[in-house]
């Protein structure tokens, strides 16, 4: 070998090391683990956690990837207006937040402020010390947010405590196009139908969509009754009514549709809030059958109205085919018009305004019906109100940090106090975020049409909660909902022996789960 | 020369040595540390490290709850199948290409191509091809070929078990032909010559000339296969992301800190370090049982 191979050995294993070193540094400073953008506000010595002015620097750790520009700009602002410096995380769109949050957790410079998703991410938080109890904080602005916070929105789970302000709310029900209805019954038919339609009962609701079923195959001037008011169809098939394949836009490849929100309808009956039901007692839990038969049947009517890409869609091994009936082609049939109906939350307005930005500007809510009896409903409401409400609730809050410094845990106090300002939500939240904030005031507008669909339910108190986030973790989606996929939904005919087991099968898994936890 | 390494020595494998210790055997053992306590990702249930070991109960608990001896049975079946098409086909591929004269680097860059996909994508690609094209034309009542089995073949766990090996022969065999080549390219042609001449027809040399020398290859892509197999996430989790009990191994432990609320990190470690010594025993037996056979010229 020659000297100057040796030499280049030597070389490059310089080099290496060198690198190896630096990458190690580089990673104590900017924190930065894979998944996450590192959207630093600060000046370059921000690894020593000081910032411009001294202060210290606010870490925040933003769960929502989608809105990361908008929330880094909001961070800019707080930093321009009171000289805090900040340091945003946000995680890739569309990414499961737990993972890089606990990444930063262990690091060496914790958020101050992070989210939690709701009661059943809490214990692991509270458990952990890393919650900070909002009520224990001094300070009088901050303490008139933290009461003000609505009682079935706290996140608690003694009802004493409470842990995070809520990011926003959202809401789910049937989407439904004004535009379509028009065709269907006649211009200017939507107003007064979709007013029924909010409040009718499942008997009404079933016999319209059949009606439609009906429509769909053979077109003719029909008459339906919804409410006690009178609709006929219009004789031939016109504007979107031709693009019409069946009633229900469906993703039977998507558990948490029917999994974890068409069964929250059910759990409603006797749960009324999150914590209510992580703390559901046996006898309880019993209560549940009749409903979870009710949501059974419910759920068999909608699956023996489907829509499809390729015409009318009946159950069986196709409708839980991803390629066909995953959330996207059921975004993408709602918004070609293929179908009347789709069970989906606010959240997925964008996804429709991709398709068809006018669908989503003509979209409302109008709320899922289920065939419950005054009888089944232990939380005081009555059928009728059962089916004129929407879930509302709060996915994501924001929570304190109890493991940083005093003075930094102050200072994530202040942040939150200035993102709770009216003006600031108005910018931000409604503005930028386009989210509906839980203490949207009477006179707030929102741009998106399904957002202020949502708030017109809050304002008429026309709500449901979300208690299946207080099942046991997985028992929704992973368990109930894996069932009925690979059970049932695969399955062309189902009987009162499919619901009562369906139902039985739910019970039984959540008691079971509930004391292996 | 020997001088200028053996003088080096310490400051050239520094790199890797550090290396190594860094971001495989610190991980390693923390990991083998955590599998005894009550680690929840952030915090240890019940105090401090120390307050938190739980014995051996984490590897009770991966044996006991059902999902993971479930998904271990179905990572073995998986990689009984898988181990025996990809090295069928590879040979075979290998053969062929050794066999014919024209257009040899066309096919060998086609078969190899697949291989250079990520799992995720092809889990993907593959999920509409089950679903769309095998499902709908090619195996339908009115396609090609009326078919059922292969018809919605991510909806059944032994059929999701062959979709997986048809997907992932697909994709690596390309690779092991490579080595099968090089392997088959090292035989001495005079070895056939003097079989021929001996009498010996294609299938005897074959059986009695390629495949003892063909050995080292083998335990090669034997090796390769059979962990590879054993340790496949991306395809499965693509594919059907464990439905119809399709969770294999890698899966299964990644899964479990969703299962439960906090996540129990514990009990997912313990499923791991079993994972690694299943992995690293059938790699080792594997190896020696190879060795012993290969023959040398």
């Amino acid at each position: 070998m020659k000297p100057c191979k040796k030499a280049l050995a030597l070389l490059l294993m310089t080099v290496l090391m060198t690198t190896l070193a630096a990458g190690c540094k580089s990673k104590d400073q900017n924190n930065s683990s894979s998944g996450i953008s590192d959207n630093s506000q600060v000046s370059e010595n921000s690894g020593t956690g000081t910032g411009n002015n001294d202060k210290p620097t606010l870490y925040i750790f933003n769960s929502k990837g989608e809105n990361a520009n908008e929330f880094e700009a909001m961070c800019k602002a707080y930093t321009a207006e009171t000289g805090v410096p900040t340091k945003p995380f946000s995680v890739g769109a569309g990414t499961d937040a737990s993972e890089p949050l606990r990444a930063q957790m262990n690091s060496n410079t914790p958020p101050a402020i992070f989210s939690i998703m709701g009661v059943k991410e809490l214990p692991e938080w509270q458990q952990s010390g890393t919650a900070l109890d909002l009520t224990t904080v001094e300070d009088s602005e901050f303490k008139s947010i933290v009461e003000g916070i609505p009682e079935n929105m706290r996140l608690t789970t003694d009802g004493k405590a409470s842990y995070g302000i809520p990011f926003n709310v959202e809401g789910y029900g049937y989407m439904v196009d004004s535009q379509m209805l028009d065709d269907l019954f006649g211009a200017n038919s939507h107003e007064a139908l979709l007013k029924d339609l909010r409040t009718c009962s499942y008997e009404d609701f079933t016999k319209l969509c059949e009606a439609i079923d009906q429509y769909v195959a053979t077109p003719s001037a029909a008459k339906v009754t919804v409410n006690g008011n009178e609709y006929t169809f219009q004789a031939e098939k016109t504007g979107l009514a031709k693009n019409l394949t069946g009633v229900f836009a469906f993703a039977g490849s998507e558990k948490w549709t029917y999994g974890d929100h068409a069964i929250n309808i059910a759990i409603n009956t006797v749960f009324s809030t999150p914590i209510e039901a992580a703390d559901a007692k046996d006898e309880q839990l019993d209560q549940l059958k009749e409903p979870f038969i009710a949501y059974a049947e419910m759920l068999d009517f909608v699956t023996q109205h489907v829509g499809g890409l390729k015409g009318h869609a009946s159950r069986g091994r196709d409708l839980i085919n991803a390629s066909s009936f995953g959330y996207d082609q059921s975004i993408q049939m709602y918004a070609d018009s293929n179908a009347v109906f789709l069970q989906q939350g606010n959240w997925a307005s964008s996804n429709v305004g991709k398709v068809n930005q006018d669908v989503a500007n003509r979209s409302s809510f109008i709320p899922l019906k289920c065939p419950v009896t005054d009888d089944m409903i232990k939380t005081g409401k009555t059928a009728e109100e059962f089916n004129s409400s929407i879930p509302v609730y709060v996915p994501n809050f924001y929570a304190v940090n109890a493991k940083v410094s005093e003075e930094i845990q102050q200072e994530a106090i202040n942040f939150l106090k200035w993102m709770q300002k009216t003006e600031n939500v108005n910018t931000y939240i409604v503005g930028m975020f386009k989210a509906v904030p839980y203490n949207a005031s009477e006179d707030i507008e929102m741009e998106d049409a399904l957002g202020s669909s949502i708030m017109s339910y809050v304002k008429e108190g026309r709500t449901l909660s979300d208690p299946y986030n207080g099942a046991p973790a997985s028992w929704s989606s992973e368990v109930v909902g894996k069932q009925l996929m690979e059970q049932y939904l695969i399955k062309e005919q189902w009987n009162e022996n499919d619901y009562s087991a369906i139902a039985d099968f739910a019970i039984s898994k959540w008691k079971e789960m509930k004391n292996a936890q | 020369m020997d001088k200028y390494f053996k003088r080096w020595f310490g400051i050239l494998v520094l790199p890797a040595v550090l290396l190594f210790v860094l971001v495989i055997a610190l991980p390693f053992f923390t990991g083998i540390v955590y599998s005894f306590t009550s680690w929840r990702g952030t915090y240890f249930a019940g105090g401090t490290l120390f307050q938190s070991f739980v014995g051996f109960d984490n590897y009770i608990k991966a044996f006991t709850t059902g999902t993971f001896t479930r998904s271990l049975w179905y990572t073995v079946a998986y990689t009984v199948v898988a181990v025996i098409a990809i090295n069928l086909v590879a040979l075979a591929f290998a053969l062929m290409l050794g066999s014919i004269h024209r257009g040899v680097g066309m096919y060998r860059t086609v078969f190899f191509m697949p291989n250079m996909l990520g799992g995720l994508a092809m889990g993907y690609v593959w999920q509409f091809i089950f679903q769309v094209v095998y499902t709908d034309l090619i195996f339908s009542p009115d396609g090609l070929l009326h078919l059922e089995f292969m018809r919605y073949m991510t909806q059944d766990p032994v059929k999701a078990l062959f979709a997986l090996v048809i997907m992932t022969t697909w994709q690596s065999a390309g690779y092991m032909m490579l080595i099968y080549i090089g392997g088959l390219n090292s035989i001495p042609s005079d070895l056939y010559e003097a079989a021929a001449i001996d009498g010996a027809g294609p299938v005897r040399r074959f059986f009695k000339v390629t495949l003892p020398l063909l050995m080292s290859s083998i335990t090669v892509v034997l090796f390769l296969t059979l962990a590879n197999s054993f340790k496949l996430l991306d395809q499965n989790l693509a594919l059907t992301n464990g439905d119809f009990d399709t969770r294999m191994l890698a899966l299964q432990i990644l899964r479990t800190t969703r299962d439960t609320q906090p996540p129990n990190y514990g009990v997912a470690q313990a499923q791991a370090v079993i994972f690694f010594l299943i992995v690293a025993a059938i790699s080792l037996i594997q190896v020696y049982v190879t060795r012993s056979r290969e023959v040398e010229f």
